[in-house]
């Protein structure tokens, strides 16, 4: 590295984080907890402090502070502020027994924690729960109050199905462990929350299964995950780059999904799940490349229709890397390997074509993902005139106008769709980068480039490696017993053990699950 | 940080090292279809080659085939003229537009002149060309090659595109078309006798009016349509003679590769009755012996057909008849045999391959007489025999005409 160094100067910089090295504890005085607050939370406009007297002669001085917004007003209300005003006991006069008494007694609420120092208020604030400060005592209580408006569970749009359940993941952290543990009703569903991020405080949530994770691998991910010493995360895309294995691999070796039921099967297989507070998207860790090339209707469809289906994916992924390249390289170096009539059509099509193949095909790739990426970024009812442009100024106008020759069209049109053929947006686009590196070598090189390219990306598909698993896993290295969920889904009652890697315990089902038909 | 550099030292080698010399867009070459040789005057040689025009070809077809040159025409016949192969090719070079492109051409014809003269240069050219595919036909052309190519064609679009289209509904013509590679090998085989494929213009019947095209008025070849009926034999490099009809289908049987035939027979004994007899199947064995210091070759031909036809009253369910019917097309089978052998003993060429049976056979004697070959060939033995059986006699037992 001392290369770039003679360069760029980096200087050792820490994250600034305020609360790092804040021992203070709460202190007895009241004034001067509540004085601290105020302190911290300096022109934050949405804090509220509400400064009550409590006991049962109103004697003791108490604050309840919560962020407005963050708090589930009702239960703020009804189960806090009316319970401590109106509901004190004749003996909760003050320090120790009042504070017990609230406690214990009076708060109607399932997460109360005591609060020693100073920061886990602060956190506790932030979280959107309530703190309640007494004076004369050197604690404070945590109230549960988080609320806040959140979008409902609701079909996701990234992920479409036929069959299959409709619920996605939302941006509520607790609503996605939820519907995960709806899911996988049993006490080894095991879910360990973090925080990262020193001004975000994001919560991170691992989710696996114990008995079926290798512990090597959790150990992995939870070191990886400690080590992340960032500002913010503000959605799992962050944790990605921070934990992959091939940061400056095209392919992708984090799975992700907004699918419970994707989550869950996954889960089940060994894998660890990573779920950030804040965004529907969850990890799933380690992710090989047949991960991508699945769907979750691949396992509630029937078997051989799946089949079908996984070699229409894998083709249409080849498809969509090689064929813009193979076109460039046939109609430019190795004619002889058209049919007569093909070769015919082809030239005569490009008769009056002004570029060079090439750059016939560059430009319409070029158009082809800009009306791709103008789709995805406008509003739905613009986003069909933008197609509609599209497809007239492609299709029509600029063929007779001989900007381009219909076979590119074609081409251009079958790479398109094949590239929607894979079910993993993240896979999608590294197909699209490599197309367009096959293409420049296959215009240079021909075939020999083509081949060469496409020999490059499988030897780095070979090189590289997802949490420990190699990213073509189980075709290379071949573990057959593995192959029944690659190219082919076998049948439920046929697939008796999980993935040898990255489970543990493999044993999924009993044998002889096959129905039969009865005897008679 | 060095290991990075050195990819992409190896990686900017593979841009420079083997170059774009290669390339070329598909619309600058000038696509050939077909190549006629012919040797013209003074010994020269005139190479006919059909450059495609992609532009005028439509997609949908239709069209009617347009002469030779001028803008707008599907295809555009071009000649040069020189002391060789290379030579001549070299002047079409020098007057085409375009790249010459031989990695499509699929046929290669040769004039009656120059194959009587010899054409193993030609076959050593494109051999030795890289482009060019050794899966060529060859002909061989009664009269000018490059006439051929003048036919317009009536069901394709080009030319090249009719004889090619003929040439995959093969198995049922009378003729055996070889690739160049066949042609290549025969040329160093034992006997240096074999047979290419016979193409010719014949007049076309009706006649075609005369659609006022100015080129068509002007092509002589305008009214003619194109036939692959017939073989030439080949011997030692140049043509020898052309079969007739009978010869090349007694050239197909004897090799196994007969195509289906319409036989006429009469019935003897039953008056004015005539069968058309479609012999859709025949395979053919030969064997070879030694009898009293003599060649002697056993040909044995087991053929099936079908009644096609019946002229006159003929009861075809009389056992009787039908047996005097296998008999005469037995006898019709044998004959075209016969001439054939006769034919090829008289030009003293053995292009029928009866030397490799010989050589299969007793390989020892092959040794000391394989020289000897031209000397022995017409001085062989053979003993014809056909089996003939009629399969079907179609659903009416009677004819209607009673």
């Amino acid at each position: 590295m001392s290369f770039w160094h003679r360069f760029i100067n980096r200087k050792t910089l820490k994250p600034y984080d305020h609360n790092a090295n804040d021992d203070r504890h709460i202190v007895a005085n009241i004034k001067e907890n509540i004085k601290n607050i105020n302190e911290a939370f300096k022109n934050c406009s949405d804090l509220n402090i509400r400064e009550i007297k409590i006991g049962n002669d109103n004697s003791v001085n108490a604050a309840v502070i919560n962020i407005s917004g963050m708090t589930d007003t009702p239960l703020l209300y009804d189960g806090i502020l009316k319970s401590i005003m109106l509901e004190s006991r004749p003996d909760d006069n003050s320090g120790k027994k009042l504070f017990d008494s609230l406690k214990n007694k009076i708060l109607p609420n399932s997460e109360i924690y005591e609060l020693t120092y100073f920061k886990e208020a602060l956190s506790s604030i932030l979280a959107g729960d309530t703190v309640i400060f007494i004076d004369g005592i050197d604690k404070a209580l945590s109230c549960g109050t988080k609320g806040w408006s959140a979008r409902a569970v609701t079909e996701p749009d990234s992920e479409g199905t036929v069959r299959g359940p409709r619920e996605g993941f939302t941006e509520t952290l607790r609503v996605n462990t939820s519907l995960l543990r709806r899911k996988i009703r049993t006490s080894d569903l095991k879910i360990e929350s973090i925080f990262l991020g020193k001004y975000t405080h994001t919560e991170i949530n691992i989710a696996y299964i114990d008995g079926i994770v290798d512990t090597n691998i959790l150990n992995e991910v939870k070191s990886r995950l400690s080590r992340i010493d960032t500002g913010s995360i503000l959605e799992s895309g962050y944790i990605e780059e921070f934990i992959e294995d091939a940061p400056n691999s095209p392919f992708p070796t984090v799975y992700h999904s907004e699918k419970p039921d994707k989550i869950a099967a996954n889960i089940l297989e060994g894998c660890v799940a990573i779920i950030t507070d804040g965004t529907p998207f969850v990890l799933t860790v380690p992710a090989t490349f047949w991960n991508f090339m699945t769907a979750s209707d691949d396992y509630y469809e029937r078997y051989f229709i799946t089949g079908l289906i996984r070699f229409l994916r894998i083709t249409g992924f080849l498809i969509s890397i090689l064929l813009p390249g193979l076109y460039i390289a046939v109609t430019t170096y190795h004619q002889d390997f058209l049919p007569t009539a093909l070769l015919i059509s082809i030239a005569g099509s490009r008769t009056n074509v002004p570029f060079p193949a090439l750059v016939e095909a560059l430009l319409m790739e070029f158009t082809f993902e800009a009306l791709r990426e103008a789709g995805i970024r406008l509003p739905k009812q613009i986003g069909q005139a933008i197609s509609i442009v599209g497809a007239l100024v492609l299709g029509q106008a600029a063929v007779s106008a001989s900007l381009v020759s219909p076979a590119m069209v074609i081409v251009v049109a079958i790479t398109g769709i094949s590239s929607f053929v894979t079910p993993s947006y993240d896979l999608a686009i590294t197909g699209r980068m490599l197309r367009f590196f096959i293409m420049i070598l296959g215009s240079m090189l021909g075939l020999f480039g083509v081949i060469i390219g496409f020999l490059c990306m499988l030897v780095h598909m070979e090189s590289i490696r997802s949490f420990g698993i190699p990213y073509l896993y189980p075709v290379t290295p071949l573990v057959i017993s593995d192959l029944k969920d690659t190219f082919l889904r076998m049948p439920w009652w046929y697939m008796h053990t999980r993935p040898s890697f990255p489970a543990v315990n493999i044993k999924r089902m009993s044998d002889d699950l096959k129905p039969h038909t009865p005897e008679g | 940080m060095k290991r990075l550099l050195c990819y992409l030292l190896i990686f900017s080698s593979l841009f420079v090292l083997p170059g774009c010399w290669d390339a070329s867009e598909i619309e600058d070459l000038g696509i050939s279809t077909a190549i006629a040789v012919d040797r013209v005057s003074n010994g020269q040689i005139q190479v006919t080659l059909q450059i495609l025009n992609p532009a005028h070809i439509s997609p949908s077809g239709g069209g009617v085939g347009g002469g030779t040159g001028g803008k707008g025409a599907e295809y555009w016949n071009v000649s040069g003229t020189g002391d060789n192969i290379s030579q001549a090719l070299s002047k079409i070079s020098d007057s085409l537009p375009k790249k010459l492109y031989l990695a499509q051409n699929n046929i290669i014809i040769i004039g009656e002149e120059m194959a009587r003269s010899g054409f193993g240069n030609l076959i050593d050219y494109l051999i030795r060309e890289p482009t060019t595919r050794l899966t060529n036909y060859v002909f061989v052309s009664r009269g000018k090659a490059s006439d051929i190519l003048s036919i317009p064609p009536n069901l394709e679009e080009l030319p090249s595109d009719e004889i090619q289209e003929s040439i995959y509904t093969i198995a049922l013509k009378n003729t055996a078309p070889s690739q160049m590679k066949d042609v290549a090998a025969c040329f160093i085989g034992p006997t240096s006798s074999f047979v290419t494929a016979k193409i010719e213009g014949i007049p076309r019947i009706p006649q075609q009016p005369a659609d006022g095209n100015q080129t068509s008025q002007n092509n002589p070849e305008a009214n003619k349509q194109i036939n692959l009926q017939g073989l030439a034999v080949i011997k030692e490099g140049k043509l020898v003679d052309f079969l007739t009809q009978d010869e090349s289908y007694g050239y197909m049987l004897i090799t196994n590769k007969a195509p289906r035939i319409v036989f006429n027979v009469g019935c003897p004994g039953v008056e004015n009755a005539d069968v058309a007899i479609d012999v859709i199947r025949a395979v053919t064995k030969t064997n070879v012996k030694i009898e009293n210091g003599r060649l002697i070759y056993n040909i044995g031909v087991k053929a099936e057909g079908n009644i096609s036809e019946i002229t006159g009253d003929l009861d075809v369910l009389n056992e009787k008849n039908i047996e005097i019917i296998n008999k005469e097309v037995e006898k019709g089978l044998a004959d075209r045999i016969k001439i054939t052998i006769e034919r090829a003993q008289d030009l003293d060429s053995d292009f029928l391959g009866f030397l490799p049976i010989f050589h299969r056979t007793y390989p020892k004697e092959y040794k000391i007489y394989k020289d000897s070959w031209n000397k022995i060939f017409p001085n062989v033995g053979f003993n014809i025999k056909v089996h003939y059986a009629t399969r079907r006699y179609g659903v009416n037992t009677r004819s209607i005409q009673e």
